[in-house]
């Protein structure tokens, strides 16, 4: 299996954007969510990167990527994705982003139609207006996880990450998870940047004109970010399928190892109608 | 949706694309500049028209897919 790494500089000159890929094949980019850097989708890349080239990259401001600017929009971040593409070389990719990379992701397809292939859009929202809001208790915690060390912000998020199942009978992959985390600093300037960008995001009106391939995943139990706007996405893009996980909560792939293996069909089965 | 509010739908996605060709003009022309420090400016100026942009067009959004 053959990898590589890079830093991507973005049009400004000052925003550089660490990615690394893994595997051959078709490339399939991931977009991670709030926070988080691309070393997030560990349990992911082994899955797809069987079959794909797996290219995963660090947002502005998270990770080993630099940002330039304090407040972010999902339209500047889809721009980064673009940005990483092309230092990849890779022309056109199907984009599977999760949460706020779900976001990212939809106006990636938006601004950058030429750049994707197919699309999975995992536990995010549309945003605007009709978005289905999360409970006042999970926004409250949004607010105040700037505030928390990194350690103590991981534990508080498991009730919102995590479905009650998952946390009583699989504590072992969200304590892997909070490994993996932790490995990697948090940056709280980054974080609000996220935030603000999450917060303004709304592409409901826009998702119409997505023309590729839409596959639309979301954990029922989802309390980040609930299912009803898995349901709203799914219904605005024309010929868009919504897989709806019964068991799972906003981290899905931690709960459900069969979630990825699902999303590299659907990737699979992309390739098999293009050929 | 009322006909009008289609009317400003299409509107915004008319602005939407035209302030994507002008940030992808002035991105195009930080590149081809040989100075860092007004490259910068040029490349600042365009992130700026993008995000403002950006957010006009989703608070436009906002008010009509109500």
């Amino acid at each position: 299996m053959s990898g590589a790494s890079g830093l991507a500089s973005a049009p400004d000159g000052r925003t550089q954007l660490h990615w690394e890929s893994t595997g051959d094949g078709d490339p399939v980019l991931l977009i991670m969510g709030l926070g988080l850097s691309g070393g997030a989708w560990w349990r992911t890349v082994p899955v797809l990167a069987r079959r794909l080239r797996v290219i995963t990259f660090d947002n502005r401001g998270v990770g080993r990527s630099r940002a330039f600017s304090h407040a972010y929009t999902t339209d500047a971040m889809a721009d980064d994705a673009a940005t990483v593409l092309e230092a990849a070389g890779v022309e056109r990719a199907h984009v599977y982003g999760i949460s706020l990379g779900g976001m990212v992701a939809q106006k990636l397809a938006l601004r950058h139609p030429q750049r994707v292939r197919s699309l999975v859009l995992g536990a995010t929202s549309p945003g605007g207006p009709r978005a289905v809001r999360p409970d006042p208790d999970v926004i409250a915690f949004f607010r105040r996880r700037v505030h928390m060390a990194a350690e103590e912000a991981l534990r508080a998020s498991a009730p919102i990450n995590y479905s009650p199942r998952c946390r009583e009978e699989h504590p072992d992959r969200i304590e892997e998870d909070f490994a993996q985390r932790l490995a990697h600093p948090f940056s709280s300037s980054a974080y609000r940047a996220q935030l603000f960008a999450a917060a303004w995001h709304n592409a409901y009106g826009a998702l119409p004109r997505i023309a590729v391939p839409t596959l639309v995943v979301h954990g029922r139990l989802d309390r980040a970010i609930p299912v009803g706007n898995g349901q709203l996405i799914a219904d605005r893009i024309p010929g868009a399928r919504l897989r709806i996980l019964d068991e799972a909560g906003h981290l899905y792939p931690t709960e459900d190892p069969g979630a990825d293996a699902a999303i590299a069909r659907f990737f699979a089965e992309q390739r098999k109608k293009a050929a | 949706m009322h006909a009008w509010r289609d009317g400003a739908a299409a509107v915004v996605d008319v602005y939407e694309a035209a302030v994507g060709t002008a940030v992808a003009t002035q991105q195009d022309v930080a590149f081809r500049l040989p100075l860092a420090p007004l490259r910068s400016v040029v490349a600042l100026y365009a992130d700026l028209t993008r995000d403002i942009a950006a957010l006009q067009a989703s608070a436009v959004r906002w008010a009509l897919d109500r």
